[in-house]
């Protein structure tokens, strides 16, 4: 079971690092479209869209791997002090009240419209350019599934400590 | 929406923050809930919607990888080492003067990283042991670095700023504008304190041997000034300048900022491969963290004011008869109090948007209602239990001792609140500098 578990997180994380990488390329095509605008006004139809789906294709790809990371902030008043064991129950009980609810919801809905927005070839109104955007709401729904997932992967470890003991990480 | 579907919807939000899961998943699920009660399946239809042509497409938001990206690079680049061996050597010679160095350069700093926590750690590690050192008084050290630190989140380029802007409707680049006066207003506070309290107490902060000093006059300290304190001060000039003069939008300066701050580590020789691939791994983490506290958030303000709850809010405060300023003051309490609690990002994301166009219906500028939100905000990382700048400072394991960290900050909260109070009783010095601007 672990090592499917590990298995889920390289994913997460091979997919957040590489997409780490997507700041470097909107810093560039910003900076390359700021210099030629400037330098030989040729005005790039290109680089309102590009940033927007740049942006959020980096952000949420980010998001299962922060998550794997335990980088989702809490407040921490009174789950600071439980023990590990009472630290795992509550999360446990809060994955099936708050984590997957939301989550299937989020899946089902965003996942319907991506499909739709894909068959339908559906356009951005955001500039003059409009590119297709079912692939940029194709890739959200990707990460909303890898995060899913991991969260997935998180409960089960929070439930299978909670019966057997042993390590746990977080 | 009745008065009581608004008490539970409150209350649930409560109980779903102290249950200590992060916080995006509760506050997101109490949106969803809320918003089908309300709205039934109309809410699910719009969840799409708020997600991914929302938050997710969101271009100012772009700016929010871009800033603290730029932020890891100063950073790497050392560029604060080398600003507080100048300043250090400048300001030696007065009591209490390596306290003051260190506030310049959290101003300075403030101006290039838009988290608390990356200036704190910077600054932290260079100046507490230069500052015990010189037998300087460890609350002292430790109230000046935290106090200092925070000062990251409101100068410009803020992250703070940029998240606020949109939710309240509020342009990034006057909301910037109006920063810098309260900003500059809380670090010149500092330093007043800092000289007035060494000068009475020179015990506190003594002045180093004349043998330490630099004169400010001097062809070495021109030099040193020239190398060390200029790159930044320009590439921070350059990236504000090009904001305020309107030739790239807020997105487009953090570009800007970021190939700058990669320049100057190459510069100064300090970039090397994994340095660059962790920078790449802290932004993507630290950047999903709060996008996904921002997409959870507008589900959660989207059913609670497509419902009504806060006209229904606000009916009650305007019937306890408190006036408009009763209830301005209210809210800021309530924002306080939850400060101590929980940090800047989910107050600011779950609540402002909550009060703020309650308070515009009230007839407040909402320029002037922002800012002074978020220098109150200034006040939730030092005020305790939750002392966000605390922890930082501890976490940096220096060998200060916790007491004389909290005894250190309550001055400067008292100043915090001083400004704070300055500026709602003087709206023009948050809002001078963007009229200029705006021409």
């Amino acid at each position: 079971m672990e090592k499917f578990f590990r298995v889920i997180d390289q994913t997460s994380t091979y997919v957040g690092k590489w997409a780490s990488f997507l700041v470097v390329i909107l810093t560039l095509a910003i900076g390359y479209d700021i210099t030629v605008r400037y330098l030989f006004a040729i005005p790039n139809f290109w680089a309102y869209d590009m940033t927007i789906m740049l942006y959020g294709s980096y952000a949420i790809l980010g998001a299962a791997y922060c998550h794997a990371r335990h980088g989702h902030v809490r407040m921490d008043l009174f789950y600071g002090k439980l023990s590990p064991r009472g630290k795992a129950i509550s999360d446990a009980i809060c994955y099936l009240f708050l984590f997957f609810p939301l989550f299937i919801v989020l899946l089902w809905k965003c996942g319907d419209h991506a499909i739709w927005s894909l068959s339908s070839g559906e356009c951005s109104s955001a500039s003059a350019w409009r590119p297709p955007i079912g692939p940029f709401k194709a890739i959200i729904t990707f990460g909303i599934l890898l995060f899913f997932v991991q969260g997935l992967v998180d409960f089960s470890r929070n439930v299978i400590f909670i019966f057997k003991g042993g390590k746990h990480e977080s | 929406m009745s008065p009581e579907l608004t008490t539970i919807l409150m209350l649930a939000s409560l109980l779903v923050l102290l249950a200590g899961f992060p916080i995006a998943f509760g506050v997101g699920t109490v949106g969803l809930v809320f918003g089908l009660i309300t709205s039934g399946p109309a809410f699910l239809y719009m969840m799409p919607m708020r997600v991914m042509s929302g938050t997710l497409s969101e271009y100012i938001l772009a700016a929010v990888p871009l800033f603290i990206f730029m932020g890891t690079m100063m950073q790497t680049s050392g560029v604060a080492e080398r600003a507080f061996q100048v300043l250090h050597k400048w300001m030696s010679g007065v009591n209490g003067g390596l306290s003051v160095a260190t506030v310049i350069l959290a101003i300075l700093f403030a101006a290039t990283t838009g988290v608390v926590g990356a200036s704190e750690t910077a600054i932290g590690l260079l100046a507490v042991p230069a500052m015990l050192n010189a037998r300087y008084s460890q609350s002292l050290a430790s109230g000046c670095i935290c106090a200092g630190g925070t000062l990251g989140i409101l100068i410009p380029p803020s992250i703070m700023l940029i998240l606020y802007a949109p939710m309240a409707g509020v342009s990034v680049i006057q909301m910037f504008a109006g920063a810098i006066i309260p900003g500059l207003l809380l670090g010149i506070s500092y330093i007043a304190y800092i000289l007035i309290r060494c000068a009475i107490n020179p015990e506190l902060g003594p002045a180093l041997p004349p043998s330490e000093r630099l004169k400010f006059l001097s062809k070495e300290s021109l030099v040193m000034g020239f190398k060390y304190l200029l790159p930044p001060s320009l590439l921070v000039g350059l990236v504000l300048g090009s904001i305020f003069f309107g030739v790239a939008s807020p997105t487009e300066a953090g570009a800007v900022g970021s190939i700058g701050a990669t320049l100057l580590s190459l510069i100064y020789k300090q970039l090397t491969w994994a340095a660059f691939k962790e920078n790449c791994y802290i932004t993507i983490r630290i950047t999903a963290m709060i996008i996904f506290i921002a997409l959870a958030a507008t589900l959660f303000t989207g059913a609670f004011l497509s419902a009504g709850c806060g006209q229904v809010i606000t009916d009650f405060l305007l019937s306890l008869g408190l006036g408009r300023w009763g209830i301005f003051l209210t809210m800021l309490g309530i924002i306080l109090f939850l400060g101590m609690f929980i940090d800047w990002i989910g107050i600011l994301l779950i609540v402002v948007p909550i009060f703020s166009p309650m308070l515009l219906t009230l007839g407040f500028e909402p320029l002037w209602v922002g800012l002074v939100i978020c220098t109150s905000l200034q006040i939730s990382f030092l005020t305790p239990p939750f002392a966000y700048s605390i922890f930082y400072l501890k976490g940096l394991d220096l060998g200060l001792d916790l007491m004389e960290m909290y005894k250190g900050i309550i001055p400067f909260v008292f100043l915090q609140i001083l400004v704070v109070i300055l500026l709602i009783l003087f709206p023009s010095l948050c809002l001078w500098l963007p009229k200029v601007l705006a021409g």
